[in-house]
Formats: C-alpha cells, structure tokens, sequence
C-alpha cells in the first residue's frame, strides 16, 4: 500500500485506494455497465444523424449527439467506465494475493485431536487389534484414491498415525486468473482499435478496389462471384474468386472465400460479408427500336455491351453507346439535378451517347420502368429506343481486416475458462486423521473441512469414512 | 406422412405437463409415491424430448440448433437432464414442483409459435460451421443453469417469507432449509456462469470467423454481456457480506430475466445480426 510522509495526502490516497480495493466498487460498476448497455441496445449504434432526428426528434438527436449516445461503446465515457473497472480489478488483486500466496506456500496446518473434533466433518471410531502400518496404509490408500495429497507425520509426533491431506489448493487463484483474462482481453481489444483496420468494400465483377487503411499498394480484383443454393431456392452459400495486387503484381491468384471462410494474406483477412447487384454499372442493356406513331415496337431487340458502342440495327449511320447507370434514378424538381436515391434497383436508368454518322448526337437516359418518356432521336424523328432490360452486374462485398490484438484476446479468453475452470470444478478440501493410542482402545479421528461446495463435501466425507471402515 | 419431430414435441408437451401436476401434488400431499412418479414420467418426457432432436436432426440435415423452435427443445432437454441429476444428488425431489412447471412453461410457450416458425429451414450462409453445434450447445447449457438457478431462488425467497412471517406452513414445511436452497442457487450459477462465458467466447471466435470482428456489440452481444454482469454480480455478492442469501435470490432472478430478454426479446424486439428465431 502506498504510504506517504505527508498525513494529509496519505489519507486520501489511501481512501481511494481502499475504494479500487473494495469489492462493493465491483459490484456497483458491474449492475452500472450492465444498466448503460442496455442504452445502446434500445437507442440503434452507428447510423446516420438524420436517422435520428427522423425518430427521435431534433431537441433529443441533439442530446444524443452531445452525449455521445450513436456510438456510445466506443465513446471516452463507456472506455472510461471500462478503465475504472479494470482498475477495480488490478487492485483487488494486489490486495488479496500476496496473502493468498503466503497461505498456499506455508502447507496446511497440523491439527491435534480438540481441533479435529471440532470441525463439521467428522467421526470416529473405535478400533481393536489393528497393524498400525496396515492401518495406515489403508488411510494413505482410500484418501489417495480420491486424489488427496498427503503428509504423513507419523512419528513426529506422540500419535500412533497422523496424516493429513488437501487437494484443490489451486482453486483460491481462479479468480485471480479469471480476472488477469480480463485485463488481457481489454488490453487485447485496446491494441486491436488503435492499430488494426476493418474496411467494407463492395467489388462489381470484373473491377478492383484498393484497401485504403495500407500504406503499400494492395489491390482486390473480383474476378467471379456466385451463388449456389438450395433445391428450395434459398441461398446455401456464395462464393467469390478474388486476386490480390500488390504494388502492380498478382500476388495471389485465384482466391476463393465464401461466407465462414475467409481468405487471408500477410496477417490481413478477408471476408464475404454480402453480395449485390451493381447500383452504377451493368454488364450489358438489351434495347429495342419503338415507333412513336404506331406506338408499338418495331425490329428485333438488340444487346449492347456495358460503354461499348453498337450499330443500331435498323437506323443506318446511328449507333449507340451506354455510358452510365443509376439503379435509384430520382431527379430534384426544384433545380432538376438527378440523383441516385438509393443502391436498390428500384428505378433503373440507363445514359446512353447516340452517334450519328460517327459523331456524337444526343446523350440521353433511358428508363427502364418510364419507357419513352424522352425522344432519343429528336422530335421530329417517329423512331425512339426502349430499354426493354438489362443484365445487372453482381457485386461482392467484402469485410477486409487486420486486427493485432485478436490473438491477445483469445489468449486472455483461455486464462479466464482455465480461471472459472478452477474457481468452480476444483474445490479446496482438507483432511486429518489421527489414531490415538488411548488408555483402553485405539481410537481413530477422522476430521475434514472444505471452502465451499459443502454439500458435494459431505457426501466425499462419508464416503470416505465408509472405505476406510469397510477395509478395516 | 409422419413428421416425427412434431409427434415427438407432442407427446414431450403432454408428459412434462403431467409431470409438473404430479410433482405438485407431491408438494401438497408430501406422498413421496407421487414424486417418484413425477420422476419417471420426467424421464419418458426427456427421452421422446430426445427423440425429438434426433428426428429433427434427420429432417433438417444440419443440427437443431438453428431457430428459436429447435432450440428452446434443447433449452427444456438440458434443463431436465441437469434438474434429474440434482434431484437424485442431492434427494431434491421438491425441486421438480417448482423446475418442471419452467420446463413446462418453454415448451408450452414454443407451442404458441406460428406455424412458419416450426418448419425446419436449411441454413443460410452464415450458419454453415461447427460453430453452430458448438456455441448454442455451450449457451444452452448455461441458459439450463440459470434457469435452475431462478426457480430455486423462487424457492429460497418462498421459504424465507415463509419463516419470516411465523406462520406453520404444512406446505411449505417440505421445501429444503434455506442454505441447502441457497447453496444450490449457487451451485447452479456455478455450473451456469463458466458455460456463459465460454459461449459468449466461442461465439465471439465464431463471429470472428463469419464476419470479421469478434465483438461488434450488437445487441444479442451486448445483452449477452449484460446478464454476464448480472451474474458476475451475483459471484460477488457472495462473497459480501449482507449480499447472501436475499439479495442474491434477486439477482438471480434479475439474471434470469435479463436472459430471457437475451434469448426471445432480441430476436423479436430489437434488430440484430442474430435474428435466426425464424
């Protein structure tokens, strides 16, 4: 305990220091955290302001805001609270150990007769014509067998037998590691927030994104993407074949993840996440010529290749060339500025270049769901173009992470189930016996006492008591 | 064509409700016929809830672990085994009056549940690991525990009225003392709290796996460690003094609220990654 010369600031530091030391410190941050988590849960994390004030109102997003409360695991206040309780558990610890250690060193005391007699377990018996080794023997054996380890002073004393046995000493340092598992594993997240980095990327056939968290050069391309399912049609698994481009060069070719199975290169892992259609490319649109006049189609529909350019069919001199989509085309009609509403394809529209005679003519959008609601070819033209469909580009999304302070977790995670392991399934239990060689008969005490899990105890007593009755 | 799942949840219904009424009766007339008979026909509840897991099992493809109708199944299957085992331990017969009404109340709770709930589905993407087997058996295990743990506080705090208010009880006289009901609250949570934690682990490892960050807290995640603080709460007002005992019944109870809310209430109320209740 820190101790200082000064009176006055030792009794506050030692204030605080039996406050982090106290377990009613513990109890009260642990019902706190549990009550504030159950904010971020009602409250949704991580979206946008406007989501909130669309629910909640302006006055309450602005509180919301100001309290941190849309990203509230991750503000100073609820890293605080952690902090406070990591304290908590560092100094209980310092404070209980040394005497637990002290205690586990020194060995289990040497009980006489009085002391034995007057512990909640125990019995005896008269014997009459035993061997004392023989006798001794059987004690060592019975108590062994339920895994006691032993201390035979026989002969150092004035009693014919006295042995005594423990087992489960490790069972005081449980929680001692429980709780280093802990500190462990927020030192783990700790290092894993502040060094590593988790992007999304969502990758259209065909394309590549770099991960912008590197400093080198590295490179997604996603060359397939597909889909198997079941024979319901439901979705079994997706799949998706990437190659990853380091400074210009295919460092790994032919790389497939799906979802569970992740891909990893150089300490960085990838994961399909989700998949989608392309809101701002497709692979190809399928047109057809329509008469205005007769207002129906006329010719056969053609396909054209995603900015590529192709001959109209049926309108000599023009092509046409597709150069951008919108799946959620919406226009602003106060300064009819168009928009994409949204990534669904609720509203397809494709623009196309016409060229006439090789030079460029009209740029126009085509819509898939308002069908000539522009003349593409100019007023005075019967003809327009239609965009009858379209095949959209699939998409694979992608998590791209590395975290360094994962493997800090699990090992923190294994220190507090080999902890819990000990504080619950091994149980600290002693055991003395004595054979006393009384005036007229041998008498032998048999006295033992446990932590906790009394119950389990004095049923292992009894049992015990029997086996060696039983081999007398 | 039979499905065997269904007949076999049926036939589990009907035996742990005549169970329960059996193991009441015992608690009224102390006859001690009718809590061995309460407990074999626990035992054919258990074994036709068996069977109901392993016919699903067949149905399905993939173990029954993956929606809120299979596994509040495995809930009841778990919470019997571990109630038997005490009930013989510690000849705590009492236990099922107030333990196989709960295991009751789930299933009876599960068979409310429209009928798209109970049709078996193949598994998404996400679920396709044996992770799957591994965390919700581990997580069901504990939820088991607690639940044993609330229906023995439920006792503790009966039997404790009971005392404090003096009057002779002939009903009540039967129920165990109040540290043999409070020892075994404890041992519950004992058993309870390890499994917890070792789900939520291995739910995080899953996590981990499938989407790329271990803790993202969401809320199944995030209530997860809330009833984990209710109940590390609980380990630790035992060893405080003043917290034995009374207060510790209620925060068992406060825990086992919390992790109904865990189990149901997400999947219902709140949205969330872990929406698998259809």
């Amino acid at each position: 305990m820190p101790k200082n010369d000064i009176a006055g600031d030792s009794k506050i530091i030692n204030r605080i220091w039996s406050l982090f030391a106290s377990m009613r410190l513990a109890l009260f941050l642990l019902f706190l955290l549990a009550v504030i988590s159950i904010v971020g849960t009602i409250i949704p994390q991580g979206s946008s302001e406007s989501f909130y004030i669309t629910r909640y109102g302006e006055s309450m997003a602005n509180w919301f805001v100001r309290l941190d409360l849309f990203n509230m695991y991750h503000s100073w206040w609820f890293s605080l609270l952690l902090a406070i309780l990591a304290l908590n558990i560092i100094v209980c610890s310092i404070e209980r150990f040394p005497a637990k250690w002290r205690l586990f060193k020194k060995g289990e005391r040497d009980q006489d007769i009085d002391h034995i007699k007057g512990l909640s377990n125990y019995s005896s018996f008269d014997l009459g014509q035993v061997k004392t080794d023989l006798l001794s023997r059987n004690i060592r054996g019975v108590l062994r067998s339920r895994n006691y380890q032993l201390n035979d002073m026989s002969g150092s004393n004035s009693y014919a037998i006295s042995i005594k046995g423990s087992k489960g000493r490790l069972n005081h340092f449980g929680s001692d590691i429980v709780h280093l598992g802990i500190i462990i594993i927020l030192a783990g997240g700790i290092i894993g927030a502040i060094t590593g980095f988790k992007e999304y990327k969502t990758i259209p056939v065909g394309e590549t994104a770099k991960v912008d968290s590197l400093d080198s050069n590295l490179e997604i391309r996603a060359n397939r993407f597909w889909i198997e399912k079941y024979e319901s049609g439901e979705v079994k698994q997706y799949y998706s074949d990437i190659t990853l481009i380091e400074d210009g060069e295919d460092v790994l070719s032919y790389g497939i993840l799906y979802v569970n199975k992740p891909l990893i290169y150089k300490g960085i892992w990838f994961y399909q996440t989700s998949y989608g259609e392309a809101w701002d490319r497709v692979d190809d649109i399928t047109l057809n010529l329509f008469d205005r006049k007769k207002d129906k189609e006329i010719g056969n529909q053609f396909k054209v290749k995603w900015q590529e350019m192709s001959d109209i069919p049926g309108m000599k001199g023009y092509a046409v060339k597709p150069i951008a989509f919108i799946s959620d085309f919406a226009i602003d009609t106060s300064n009819k500025i168009w928009y994409a509403k949204s990534t669904k394809h609720a509203n397809p529209a494709i623009q196309i270049e016409i060229y006439k005679r090789g030079k460029i003519f009209s740029k126009n959008w085509v819509f898939l769901n308002f069908p000539n609601i522009f003349p593409i070819f100019g007023d005075e033209n019967n003809n327009n173009l239609i965009l009858s469909t379209y095949t959209a580009t699939p998409y694979t999304a992608l998590n791209v992470v590395r975290d360094k302070g994962v493997n800090i977790v699990w090992v923190g995670s294994l220190f507090m189930i080999i902890g819990l392991f000990l504080s619950f399934f091994v149980h600290h239990r002693r055991m003395w016996v004595i054979v006393d060689n009384g005036e007229n008969n041998i008498v032998l005490h048999i006295g033992g006492s446990a932590h906790r899990d009394r119950l389990s105890f004095e049923k292992e007593f009894k049992g015990i008591v029997e086996s060696i009755h039983n081999n007398i | 064509m039979i499905i065997y799942s269904l007949m076999f949840f049926d036939v589990t219904y009907w035996f742990y409700l005549v169970a329960s009424l059996i193991y009441i009766g015992y608690l009224l007339t102390k006859k001690v016929r009718l809590a061995d008979m309460a407990t074999v026909i626990t035992s054919i509840g258990l074994f036709s809830n068996t069977l109901f897991l392993v016919a699903r099992t067949f149905e399905a493809g993939h173990a029954p672990f993956s929606n809120l109708y299979e596994s509040m199944l495995l809930f009841t299957w778990a919470l019997v085994i571990g109630y038997l085992i005490v009930q013989r331990k510690y000849d705590f017969k009492v236990g099922g009056a107030f333990i196989l009404p709960l295991v009751f109340l789930a299933i009876f709770v599960t068979s409310l549940l429209p009928y798209h709930y109970q049709g078996s589905r193949p598994l998404n993407p996400a679920l396709q690991s044996a992770w799957l087997e591994t965390h919700v058996f581990v997580i069901f295990i504990g939820y088991a525990a607690f639940a044993m743990s609330f229906g023995i506080s439920i006792m503790y705090l009966i039997k404790t009225r009971h005392r404090e208010k003096g009057k002779e009880n002939a009903i009540l006289n039967i129920l165990p003392s109040e540290s043999i009901l409070d020892e075994l609250s404890y041992k519950s949570i004992a058993w309870g709290f390890p499994f917890l934690t070792l789900g939520i682990i291995t739910g995080a490892v899953w996590a981990n796996y499938a989407w790329g960050s271990y803790w993202t807290w969401d809320p199944k995640e995030t209530w997860s460690l809330i009833t984990w603080f209710i109940y590390a709460a609980y380990l630790h007002a035992r060893v405080t003094k003043n917290w034995k005992g009374k207060r510790a019944a209620w925060i068992s109870i406060l825990g086992f609220i919390s992790l109904i809310f865990l189990y149901w209430g997400v999947s219902f109320i709140l949205p969330s990654l872990h929406t698998y209740a259809v």
